[in-house]
């Protein structure tokens, strides 16, 4: 792979002509984005040193940077990060294949972007909450004066119950929080949780003209839970989780 | 089931550590997974919940498990490709 060149992908948007968005960075070179064709739809490229390039934060950063300015004038399919074809013809090859697809997307897309709300429970209030549940103080209370080694089923059971509480307060979350804004939404997807304090890991699809809605539905919220989680209101992105491209090899 | 495990013919328990490998491998090297992993590591550092060292050296391991993964799936095109 040495000193060849290859077309890093970014996205796919429906342009007939040639254009050209800025310039990217990739590992300190700097090139050109442009449009690759195939009739009337355009695949988002420049070309770099044919090689793999990892999902650092630098390496993600300018693969989303590209994607956000071409989203400001165009309705986007955004492409996986680091998919580097040989050459422009192999980008035309994929075109021509996802072109019925493609021309099938664009038109739900049009004037949508996506949203991200994950919601974290506080520390402090998951731990006075956790207190408050009586079988879980009971328990973790027997297991204390209990030697080691004898405790070791309760200790079992009582990750089990603190998990089924975590599950409750999630429920919680999905009929305050996510019901309601999904409502607002033309699609919702719920991710999995990340970490333990996480309460929700949401993204949804929103027409342009009810962002403004939709973030007084998020303000809604936050002003009734916002002394026991943390809200983490991003976007707008492309509809990553919605229609995003991953290239795989099958054979 | 550990019982069960060692009354199998020879080839089953073959068969057994295969499908683990092949779990195994899955884990290591599967793209969507590690990237996956990418993110739950930046936000448990975004929350505070590991420190800046512990980060980069996972995120370091993750990012040559990509590497791995990515030349991987390169050897599968060229293949595709011959």
């Amino acid at each position: 792979m040495k000193n060849k060149v290859g077309v890093y992908t970014f996205c796919s948007i429906k342009k007939r002509e040639p254009s050209t968005f800025g310039f990217v960075q990739f590992e300190n070179k700097q090139t050109q984005v442009y449009t690759v064709h195939y009739k009337d739809i355009a695949m988002v490229v420049a070309k770099v040193p044919l090689k793999i390039y990892t999902p650092k934060k630098e390496n993600l950063l300018a693969h989303q940077t590209v994607v956000s300015s071409v989203m400001k004038e165009h309705a986007v399919i955004p492409i996986s990060f680091g998919n580097v074809f040989k050459t422009e013809e192999d980008v035309k090859i994929l075109l021509e294949k996802l072109y019925i697809q493609f021309n099938q997307l664009f038109p739900q897309i049009e004037n949508k972007i996506e949203v991200g709300v994950k919601v974290i429970g506080k520390k402090e209030w998951l731990k006075n909450e956790i207190e408050k549940n009586a079988s879980i103080f009971h328990l973790k209370k027997e297991i204390k004066n209990k030697p080691k080694d004898a405790a070791f089923y309760d200790r079992i059971k009582l990750g089990d119950l603190t998990r089924n509480y975590f599950s409750s307060l999630q429920e919680q979350i999905v009929s305050d929080v996510f019901a309601p804004l999904s409502k607002l939404s033309v699609s919702s997807k719920q991710n999995d949780v990340l970490t333990e304090r996480m309460l929700l890991n949401a993204a949804f699809l929103i027409d342009c003209h009810k962002e403004t809605e939709f973030d007084q539905k998020v303000n809604e919220c936050y002003q009734k839970w916002g002394d026991k989680v943390d809200f983490k209101y991003s976007g707008p992105w492309p509809p990553y989780n919605f229609i995003n491209i991953k290239l795989k090899i099958e054979g | 089931m550990l019982h069960k495990l060692f009354t199998l013919p020879f080839k089953a328990v073959i068969k057994v550590g295969e499908i683990i490998k092949e779990e195994a491998d899955r884990e290591l090297y599967d793209l969507d997974f590690i990237q996956q992993q990418l993110i739950q590591l930046q936000t448990l550092l975004e929350m505070d919940e590991i420190t800046e060292e512990y980060y980069q050296e996972r995120e370091e391991e993750l990012l040559l498990r990509y590497e791995v993964a990515k030349e991987k799936e390169q050897e599968k095109l060229d293949e595709l490709e011959e």
